[in-house]
């Protein structure tokens, strides 16, 4: 048995959440303020003139287009990989694709509804994503413009005639919202952001720090990783938009695995975000991370199983944040209130109480920061050219929003610029900065007086605390369970008289109301959790900040496990 | 091609029992020892060599048997892609990476771990592997290899004990060996050539594709243009060893139009070479847009045609298009492996009708097909001095006379082939350079002439002659149908009615309707001027549309060179479906 101190991640510590709030806006503020005029931007008036031409010429047929988007995304990417020591990847790419939202009918009936009862028709509605030319030339974007405008309004058609019919043979939807909402137009122009880092110096340091999991034979993997992006879009419609907006991500991934004796993989990751090159993390603080990380793997390889367990727990903030995540987030995504098979979970719940009085969850994409920390899922336009904002969806316990792309439903006929996708997909509602505020918190001490009550009260011997996270899934549908799991990189036995243990091998899984219900105290350690999240519109960049929080009970399962032995003969040793 | 090569037949760098031994042979010059990399000093077949001692020597799960072959491959892959459209750059890309596969044998020769399919082969589908890290950092490649031994031997046990249970209650249909006995055989080929910047591809696909400017017929075009340069290394068991290089060049042009009708014209030319430099023929490329542009225009007026039997004549790329595509797939021997009951007859459905034809008539008598990957003439592009099971390449004659004398094969026979002809390219086996030759071939104007008697013998009032056939669908079809509808046979897009009184009319286009490879026993007469093409191929993809095979790194080119081939009865057809409507709006370029 082997006993290792959880460290806490994250959180502001020493800053109190209202400075930080007037901070955040005074600099985003200032951002605005200074932010350069982009010179005239030859894609976004290639698109312009090409989207005019279009509504003009496509006006004058019988059933004319009411709306037409064109978006173009610039993808500029740079990665390297490190693998114990050596480079295992080096690469730089940029492309372009388009993506081109063609809707004919009205807005209150048009060619995009789903067809009921016909998987087929709305899973392969366009066939791959199209390449833009990367060259800034009018004539070359333009002409494939035309030719998918074109493609894509003969397809509509068929869409809107099978629409038609589908309406009039089923039932009635209890939805009868729109199938489009009516927005303002927006206009923003950002300067093409440049990735600024050295290839060559990367190479090195991801050699450098994927280095010392090298001197263990039991690790599988041990790597790091540095990918850097810009993400340039162009945004026009015919409602008038004219959008330029430019982001550069960074992202510092270190993962490292290692093999239990009984064939368990043990899997540690830690990454590192930031909007600059200068926001990462220094040599000295990532080789501390890396030493940390070895630690922990040689201790877990030593940790006992859990079994199968219901009681008390205590998740982080990074842990909670994926919680509510999961377990809120993806149920409050709009367009899933009018999808047919979706569970509805939250639907009747609106101005109930969902969660305690002192809980309120925002969503907001218009914060860059959080303490030292930057959100990735922050952003100024959505992907539907709606302007970002900041969503209250709980309110003192109290459920009141929902996020909303330019897909109305019932009693929320507008977007609040949660409209998202990957480039190539369709946009739908999807979360931003996921952000947990919490009335009264107590302090770490406090929290952990109530976790021992908790345990005690339940008649455990021992509570959970689930520190470090992978990451998590839910499933949202009626056809299979209501239910989600969050996988736990690390968890510990915590015993009453406050002593704790490092164990392995369980995910944390639950259905969303009941333990919603269960939810009973936060701390006031705000963890943040950077990551990507991947749904029916792909994959985007998501952020939650989350304090710490006390769960009365909540349910572990096996986690599956690899039924492979160890390596049968010792890794190699010795250098050439 | 392939100047100065080091050859060792033979040459044993070690065997088990001779470990000791191993210092010496290691440290024994080799002849000839030029301007190549002295493989002695690769630190990655450094790590592979102590890696496969300490695994021959150690590996052994208790109670279990023991590996009798291991092999290891290491696949170095540097390539660089440009594509445009109109003029404009759509993608410039480079890779790099270096795969390790993996091959462990238990059991013994006649009867292993391969040649098995179930249900749990997903499990093991990709093969046993992974990525070695790009630099030869000798600790962390052993360490890959390492990982990528244990799992292969493990996979290997557990599928050989799947299969001794699969035949517990069966009796084996064809009790042939799992792998031939081969002499070692050692290889050190030179380097490829430097890849060229990735600014020139970039500058001759916007050059190419910038002359759609000039051509207000085309809707659609696309220029893509790839170097890659594939290394190998290699490494078995029993003393093998090469390092081989085989660098591809590919220029693709593709257009697409509609005609006036709405029909859907695709058109697309293929330039393949062995370097950058090779294809980079800007005059060639520049005409071939011409051409494409050309023949597209046409097209779009031409009456089409509504079905047709009678005499066909295939001329040029046509005539090496349909061979490469319909014959040449049927002289693999690809085995169908024994299978769990419920796996076996959906494998036994793609067995080869030509494994059960060695010593049948399959072509006419005048006419035999040989491979020769050791043929070093001008643009024969698929030669190679030592295949991917390190046998030792030479000529095959497949089909002599007219009668089919054996199959392709690999180290892994297939029922009347038990030993390998030297031609794993991949996965299984490819040709490299194909030959259908003619005993008693007829100029090109006789053949016309031949041909017009069979129209009239026929009363036909026309006949059919193809010029240009196109591969398995092109990017635009492909975007248009989506996956899993490419055609079995690709599509006539340079078809033409030939009058008794040798004047022609063009057909947009035409679909050849249940051609096979019994087909092409009723050739009737071939030119003595063949027509070299050059395609790619990858081993198991057969069905993939050519411009994905040609872009999956596992890819080879096969080089063939045919004759005009003139059929006495073909049966073609106008293409099947509905033809969309022509834009709303006209191309914005040319819309004044």
């Amino acid at each position: 048995m082997s006993e290792v101190r959880p460290r806490r991640e994250g959180g502001s510590p020493g800053v109190s959440r209202p400075f930080l709030r007037r901070m955040l806006i005074g600099l985003c503020g200032i951002a605005l303020a200074t932010a350069p005029i982009a010179a005239r931007s030859i894609v976004l008036d290639a698109m312009q003139a090409e989207l005019d031409r279009s509504m003009e010429l496509l006006g004058e047929q019988e059933e004319r287009p009411y709306f037409l988007s064109y978006e173009i995304t610039e993808m500029h990417r740079v990665g390297v990989t490190g693998q114990f020591g050596a480079l295992s990847s080096s690469n730089e790419s940029r492309q372009r694709l388009l993506d081109l939202d063609l809707r004919v009918g009205d807005y209150s009936l048009d060619n995009t509804r789903p067809i009921r009862d016909d998987f087929f028709s709305s899973a392969f509605r366009g066939f791959g994503p199209v390449s833009i030319p990367v060259d800034d030339d009018p004539d070359a974007i333009r002409s494939i413009l035309w030719a998918e405008t074109d493609k894509t309004y003969k397809s509509a058609l068929q869409q809107l005639t099978q629409v038609k019919t589908n309406v009039q043979v089923k039932v009635e939807t209890e939805d009868q919202s729109d199938d489009f909402s009516r927005e303002v137009a927006s206009r923003a122009s950002d300067e093409p952001r440049p990735i600024r880092m050295e290839r060559t110096d990367w190479e090195q340091k991801v050699r450098r720090y994927s280095a010392p999991f090298a001197e263990h034979g039991e690790f599988l993997q041990g790597s790091a990783s540095l990918r850097a992006g810009t993400e340039t879009r162009w945004f026009v419609n015919s409602d008038g938009s004219r959008i330029q907006t430019s982001e550069t991500r960074y992202r510092l991934f270190i993962a490292a695995a290692t093999k239990a004796d009984d064939g368990m993989e043990l899997p540690l990751h830690k990454s590192y975000d930031s909007f600059t090159h200068d926001g990462l993390p220094d040599d000295e603080t990532v080789e501390r991370d890396v030493r940390r990380m070895i630690e922990i793997l040689l201790a877990l390889r030593e940790a006992p199983l859990v079994e199968p367990y219901t009681g008390p727990a205590i998740l982080s903030g990074k842990a909670s944040g994926v919680f509510f995540h999961e377990v809120l987030g993806h149920r409050l995504e709009g367009h899933r209130l009018k999808e047919v098979d979706d569970s509805h979970t939250f639907r009747e719940q609106l101005n109930q109480r969902v969660l305690p009085e002192t809980f309120s969850v925002h969503f907001d994409p218009t914060v860059r920061t959080w303490g030292p920390s930057d959100l990735v899922g922050s952003y100024r336009y959505d992907n539907q050219g709606v302007a970002a904002r900041r969503v209250t969806a709980i309110d003192k316990g109290i459920l009141k929003s929902y996020l909303m792309s330019r897909t109305p439903v019932e009693g929320f006929p507008k977007s609040n610029g949660h409209g998202r996708k990957q480039a190539g997909l369709k946009p739908v509602a999807r979360q931003s900065n996921l952000i947990v505020e919490v009335s009264d918190p107590l302090t770490t001490e406090e929290l952990d007086a109530r976790f021992f009550e908790a345990i005690e009260a339940a008649g455990k011997s021992f509570g959970l605390r689930i520190e470090e996270i992978e990451g998590g899934f839910t499933f949202t549908g009626r056809a299979i369970p209501n239910s989600f799991n969050v996988s736990p990189l690390l968890v510990y036995r915590v015993y009453p008289d406050g002593r704790q243990e490092l164990v392995r091998g369980v995910d944390l899984i639950g259905t969303p109301l009941v333990t919603f219900s269960r939810v009973v105290a936060a701390d006031d350690q705000i963890g943040v959790f950077n990551g990507f999240c991947g749904a029916e519109s792909g994959s985007v960049p998501v952020s939650a900040a989350a304090p710490s929080i006390l769960v009365s009970q909540i349910e572990v399962q096996k986690k599956p496990r690899s039924q492979d032995r160890p390596p049968l003969l010792p890794a190699p040793a010795g250098d050439l | 091609m392939m100047d100065g090569p080091k050859m060792n037949r033979g040459t044993t760098w070690f065997k088990r029992s001779l470990l000791p031994a191993l210092a010496f042979v290691l440290l024994a010059p080799l002849s000839g020892a030029g301007a190549q990399e002295d493989p002695e000093l690769n630190v990655l077949m450094q790590a592979l060599r102590d890696e496969l001692a300490r695994s021959t020597e150690e590996l052994e799960m208790e109670g279990l048997e023991r590996p009798y072959f291991i092999a290891y491959t290491v696949r170095e892959i540097e390539r660089i892609e440009a594509s445009a459209s109109f003029g404009a750059l759509l993608s410039s890309t480079e890779n790099k990476s270096r795969r390790l596969a993996v091959e462990v044998r238990v059991g013994d020769p006649t009867f292993d771990n391969t040649n098995f399919g179930s249900m749990s082969f997903f499990r093991n589908s990709f093969g046993p592997g992974g990525f070695l890290p790009l630099e030869n950092d000798y600790r962390e490649i052993r360490r890959q290899i390492w990982l990528s031994t244990d799992a292969a031997y493990k996979s290997a046990l557990e599928t050989l004990a799947e299969r001794r249970a699969a035949l517990q209650n069966e009796t084996r249909a064809e009790d042939i060996a799992d792998f031939t006995p081969e002499e070692p055989f050692s290889f050190y080929g030179d380097a490829g050539p430097d890849l060229p910047p990735r600014s020139a591809l970039a500058d001759l696909v916007r050059g190419l594709s910038g002359q759609f400017r000039n051509m207000p017929d085309i809707f659609e075009s696309k220029v893509v243009a790839t170097v890659r340069h594939r290394r190998t290394y290699y490494l078995n068991s029993e003393g093998s060893a090469f390092i081989r290089s085989d660098p591809i060049a590919s220029v693709v042009i593709e257009a697409h139009t509609q005609a006036s009708d709405g029909a859907e014209l695709d058109d697309s030319v293929a330039t393949y070479g062995s370097s950058g430099a090779e294809v980079d023929d800007r005059p060639a490329l520049a005409a071939q847009v011409e051409a494409i542009g050309g023949s597209l225009a046409a097209r779009k007026s031409a009456p089409p045609l509504d079905r047709y039997n009678g005499p066909v004549l295939f001329e040029g790329q046509a005539a090496a298009e349909l061979f490469g595509q319909v014959f040449m797939p049927k002289l693999l021997g690809t085995r169908v492996p024994d299978a769990e009951p419920r796996f076996a007859r959906m494998l036994q459905r793609e067995r080869n009708p030509f494994l059960d034809r060695i010593g049948a008539r399959v072509l006419p008598r005048s006419l035999s097909v040989q491979d020769d990957p050791t043929l070093d003439a001008d643009g024969f592009l698929g030669g190679y001095a030592v295949d991917d099971d390190a046998v030792e390449a030479g000529p095959t004659v497949l089909v002599e006379n007219g009668i089919l004398r054996t199959l392709l094969t690999t180290r892994n026979p297939v029922p009347g082939v038990d030993r390998s002809t030297g031609n794993r390219r991949g996965e299984g086996p490819l040709p490299s350079n194909v030959l259908l030759t003619s005993s008693r071939p007829m100029t090109r104007d006789a053949l016309k002439a031949e041909f017009i008697q069979l129209i009239e013998e026929r009363g036909a009032g026309y006949g059919i002659v193809v010029r240009r056939m196109a591969g398995l669908g092109s990017t635009f079809s492909f975007m248009r149908s989506g996956p899993g509808t490419a055609p079995t046979v690709g599509s006539l897009i340079g078809v033409f009615k030939v009058l008794p009184d040798g004047t022609e009319e063009l057909i947009p286009k035409a679909e050849l309707a249940g051609v096979g490879e019994a087909a092409f026993r009723d050739i009737v007469e071939v030119s003595d001027k063949a027509t070299l093409y050059s395609l790619p191929q990858s081993p198991g993809s057969g069905s993939l549309p050519s411009f994905v095979r040609a872009a999956l790194s596992t890819a080879s080119i096969v080089s063939v060179s045919v004759p005009d081939l003139l059929f006495e009865e073909l049966s073609l057809r106008k293409p099947s479906g509905n033809a969309p409507h022509l834009p709303v709006a006209r191309h914005p370029y040319f819309d004044e």
